[in-house]
């Protein structure tokens, strides 16, 4: 019977341009920090370099993104596109068989996850 | 009289400057058109229309636009009115004062307009052509004529006192030992002494400097630097480090402390562990003393030295980098400070210790296991780079390449492009030869495959990681044979620029390429280890000692990556709410010296400096305590440190007190305390706990620690009075999360929250409202009393991650564990205001 020790975060391989593009959402993150913060990058958006400002979340987050993606599309009339994606994580293992528990290697295991990106055009 | 003839007259300089000045402040306004002046003296009028009552919208935008522009354009031009000289236009990390008039050093792009400036003010430029001339003119290198200039002052040293000349070989007098035969002998003792290069397999002069079984020597430097080096020695980058940062003296090291650049939020930003940091913060970490251990007997002094944990077979056999707490040999119950294993294999392991502690281990380990072990001392010969941000694999990408096909590399590679290591295994090790980076022309990231790293990757890491190689590369940086051997053939600067310049002559086109092939034969290739530490959450790069300047002047070209000293890692240990070796280390008799001596006296130096009227009088704090003991006034225990004995007496007296079933009573309203037969104080009252405190900070001095981590031995045969003095406190780390306003402070003073407040502090938790739905700030709190004490912060500001004060101390076990709620009450030195706080215990 393995036992979960840890939820990893997803894989991210982000470049000095989407730093200041690119928001990861997650469940705990309010709102309308949100939302100022997406109000920041869309204004600097030309200086980044990028078209667009990509908001990205996965499980719990989803719904916080998407309504997010309501208020920019229906309240400040932006031209929003929506992507659904399967994203990656990592589960670590243990194996609970073992004697002696805090002395054995962990094992990492995958699952996926349904997750959705968000581009909101300035 | 004239009024201004008390006014010393302004220079051309001083008016050029004033008049520049003036210049940028000024806001131009649209000029007011004449005609329309004539109709209307007041002059808003003319954005109406000549009948009057109709706003002239276009004229009006254009005016009011016109302004804007200039009020922007004096802004900017006024921030830059005070400079006089190009480079101060630059951004502040890339000014340099230092040799300014050095044109070369400044940019290229600025360079004619800076020796235009130059002229202006009269300046020398300085010339190739004169600057030749100048040396020839004595013929001697600087570090010639300093030794020429030595060797002379210690001639006539020996001319002039007569003790030196009795000490000098009989044969050697006056009459028989002219000046020439000196020169001639001098000449033939540094003919001699050549005769040591070949001590070197290299022109650098890199050596491996280690000393089996005892305490290697300090490296051999340059001379003209060696007086500087008495006590305190240079790391490889001090000179590097000397031009950017405060440096500071301290164990045995001449340590970068902090940036000369204000980098506090700059540190936090780049420091953490986000994908959105993009950014390094490096720091040359060699002074943390490296020694290996191997012998029959290792893992019983491993054992010994790091606790059962560290022997355990997953660090023993798979290579997990193990931090934790090194122990004094002879009683596992004192701990001496933090360290870190790394098994090499079954009979091989590498510690790195803080140099405040190395010495006393590697001796005690020496007395312990004297025949059993044997002990490489790595001080001078392992070196090592700190990395943080989640940019630092990347940034060593950049530098480092492999000199042959390797698994650990090619995971590196792929690793390298993760932005955030959170999403790494616990064990992340990589270990390969590396070439020269000065190979490179510049630092470039690799190429290769660029696909972004899948969950499948990160899970290779750990599946396939290349155990043989990794332990061949380790074992090698282990051996001091073969870290000499990495030095083989280093070449100079000199050297690989000969060889840049011919690779380019021969062939214009490859020789363009940024770089120097590698050819096994010839050129050096060194062992490095690059590990992801798992507690400290940052990357320790390992490398021999003569190979860490070159890495490391590679490493400052890429964009991006920051210097950073001993503050930053204080700071960012502080933010991720872990113990900073050594102030947060009270419990370790090196901590407390630091708390009670070093830091007491540097402060309280600074508070005696001021005259009495500008200084806080500590005396005469009111309204600290809900009651008063009458033995003490004002501010309660030392002002400048966190006064641990203070708070041992006090929690130990209390308990003891209770014990007895005595009420409490802070004092005896009739009687003075009392002595019993013995002439020892007798314990009675609060006040009694007190005045006991007194009587053992008179005569300070004790060996014993005040602080333990572990639960102390009961020993009930001693007098109350011995038992209060000598039983060491038992601790628990916590972070203070500040509910409301409020900064706190190092040493602040930390109180439980008195059973019969809970319920107002819940309610201020909850925030208490004016009438206009506002929080009331400015509340009158009930006061804890004076024995409800139970802690002191060893460091606290403000944190900027959560925003809000936070505050990472000790407090009493007993009361942590018999608190009815979450909540402590902190209050800063020298002030009567008390903050609402969270506490969490820290894991160690």
């Amino acid at each position: 019977m393995a036992k979960l020790i840890k939820k990893h975060p997803t894989v991210k391989s982000i470049s000095h341009k989407q730093v200041h593009s690119t928001l990861y959402l997650k469940s705990k993150t309010p709102y309308v920090s949100a939302l100022k913060r997406i109000n920041k990058f869309l204004a600097n958006v030309n200086r980044t370099g990028s078209t667009y400002v990509i908001v990205l979340g996965m499980g719990k987050a989803v719904e916080k993104a998407l309504s997010l993606a309501c208020h920019f599309q229906d309240q400040l009339q932006k031209r929003v596109e929506i992507l659904t994606k399967s994203v990656d994580v990592m589960d670590e293992l243990s194996n609970d068989d073992d004697d002696d528990p805090p002395d054995v290697d962990t094992e990492l295991r995958k699952r996926t996850i349904s997750g959705v990106e968000i581009r909101i055009y300035p | 009289m004239d009024r201004s003839q008390g006014r010393k007259p302004l220079n051309k300089n001083q008016f050029f400057k004033r008049e520049k000045v003036r210049n940028a402040r000024t806001i131009r306004a649209e000029a007011v058109n004449a005609d329309k002046r004539q109709i209307s003296d007041d002059p808003s009028s003319r954005d109406l229309s000549e009948s009057g009552g109709m706003l002239q919208l276009p004229d009006f935008i254009s005016s009011r636009q016109y302004e804007m522009k200039q009020l922007q354009l004096a802004m900017h031009s006024s921030k830059t009115a005070g400079c006089t000289r190009v480079f101060q236009a630059l951004p502040r990390r890339l000014r340099r004062r230092t040799a300014s008039h050095n044109v070369k050093r400044i940019p290229k792009r600025m360079r004619s307009r800076a020796i235009r400036e130059m002229l202006k003010n009269d300046q020398q430029i300085s010339d190739k052509r004169k600057m030749e001339k100048n040396k020839k003119s004595h013929g001697l290198s600087a570090s010639q004529l300093y030794r020429a200039r030595m060797s002379l002052q210690l001639l006539r040293l020996v001319g002039k006192s007569t003790s030196m000349k009795l000490a000098l070989p009989e044969e050697i007098t006056a009459p028989n030992c002219h000046l020439r035969t000196k020169i001639r002998r001098l000449k033939k003792m540094i003919k001699d002494g050549n005769k040591r290069q070949q001590f070197y397999n290299n022109r650098m002069g890199s050596y491996d400097n280690t000393s089996v079984n005892k305490l290697a020597p300090m490296p051999r430097g340059k001379v003209k630097y060696m007086k500087r080096q008495k006590f305190f020695s240079w790391l490889p980058t001090h000179v590097w480090n000397a031009k950017r940062s405060h440096m500071m003296k301290r164990w045995g090291y001449h340590l970068a402390w902090s940036p000369t650049q204000k980098c506090f939020r700059a540190t936090h930003r780049i420091g953490g562990d986000v994908a959105t940091s993009d950014g390094t913060l490096c720091m040359d970490s060699s002074f943390y003393g490296t020694m290996v251990l191997s012998g029959p007997r290792l893992q019983e002094a491993v054992e010994a030295l790091a606790g059962s944990q560290s022997v355990k077979k997953k660090y023993r056999s798979s290579k997990l980098w193990y931090e934790g707490f090194a122990y004094n040999l002879n009683d596992p119950s004192i701990v001496l400070g933090p360290l870190e294993l790394l098994w090499v294999n079954e009979d091989t392991i590498l510690v790195r210790l803080h140099p405040a502690i190395y010495v006393t281990v590697f001796q005690s380990l020496g007395e312990k296991f004297s025949s059993e072990l044997t002990i490489q001392d790595c001080r001078y010969s392992l070196s090592s780079i700190t990395l943080r941000g989640s940019n630092s694999l990347e940034a060593l990408s950049r530098i480092l390449r492999s000199s042959d096909h390797c698994r650990s590399f090619e995971q590196f590679q792929t690793a390298s492009q993760i932005a955030d290591p959170n999403v790494l295994p616990k064990k992340t090790l990589f270990a390969f030869n590396c070439i020269d980076p000065r190979h490179l022309a510049a630092p470039k990231s690799l190429g290769g495959s660029r696909t972004v790293p899948t969950v499948d990757d990160i899970i290779n890491l750990q599946v396939q990681f290349p155990h043989e190689e990794v332990n061949q590369i380790i074992s090698h940086l282990c051996d001091p044979q073969q870290r000499n051997e990495s030095y083989k053939n280093q070449h100079t600067l000199k050297e690989l620029a000969q060889r840049r310049r011919s690779l380019l002559n021969s062939d214009p086109k490859e020789g363009h390429k940024n770089c120097i092939p590698f050819s096994a034969e010839s050129d050096p290739s060194f062992p490095v280890l690059i590990v992801r530490r798992p507690k400290s959450e940052d990357w320790l790069l390992i490398l021999p000692w003569f190979w860490l300047l070159p890495v490391w002047f590679q490493l400052n070209r890429i964009p991006r990556v920051y210097h950073m000293g001993l503050r930053q890692m204080q700071q960012l240990d502080y933010e991720n709410s872990r113990l900073y070796f050594p102030d947060d280390f009270p419990f370790t008799a090196v901590g407390h010296a630091e708390n009670s001596l070093y830091n007491r006296e540097a402060s309280s130096a600074k508070w005696n400096r001021k005259p009495p009227s500008k200084r806080l009088n500590f005396d005469k704090i009111p309204n600290l305590h809900s009651d008063q003991l009458p033995s003490c006034v004002g501010e309660i225990g030392d002002y400048f440190s966190c006064d641990w004995r203070l708070l041992q007496i006090w929690r130990n007296g209390i308990k003891y007190l209770k014990l007895q079933g005595k009420d409490l009573k802070l004092f005896h309203a009739e009687k003075t305390t009392q002595f019993d037969n013995n002439g020892t104080r007798s314990i009675d009252v609060v006040n009694d706990v007190w005045e006991l405190y007194k009587d053992i900070s008179k005569n300070e001095e004790t060996d014993l620690l005040p602080l333990t981590l572990t639960p102390p031995k009961e020993d009930t045969s001693k007098a109350p009075q011995l038992l209060i003095t000598q039983t060491p406190l038992q601790v628990v780390p916590v972070s203070c999360q500040y509910l409301e306003r409020g900064r706190p402070k190092d040493n602040a003073r930390i109180y439980m929250v008195p059973r019969d407040q809970v319920d107002h502090w819940k309610q201020v938790h909850k925030g208490i409202f004016r009438a206009d739905g506002k929080v009331e700030h400015n509340l009158q709190h009930p006061l804890p009393s004076v024995t409800d004490l139970i802690g002191f912060v060893t460091s606290g500001t403000f944190h900027l991650g959560e925003g809000r004060g936070v505050a990472n101390g000790f407090i009493d076990a007993d009361a942590a564990h018999n608190q009815p709620s979450n909540y402590v009450l902190v209050r800063n030195v020298g002030t009567n205001v008390y903050r609402l706080a969270n506490w969490s215990q820290i894991n160690l």
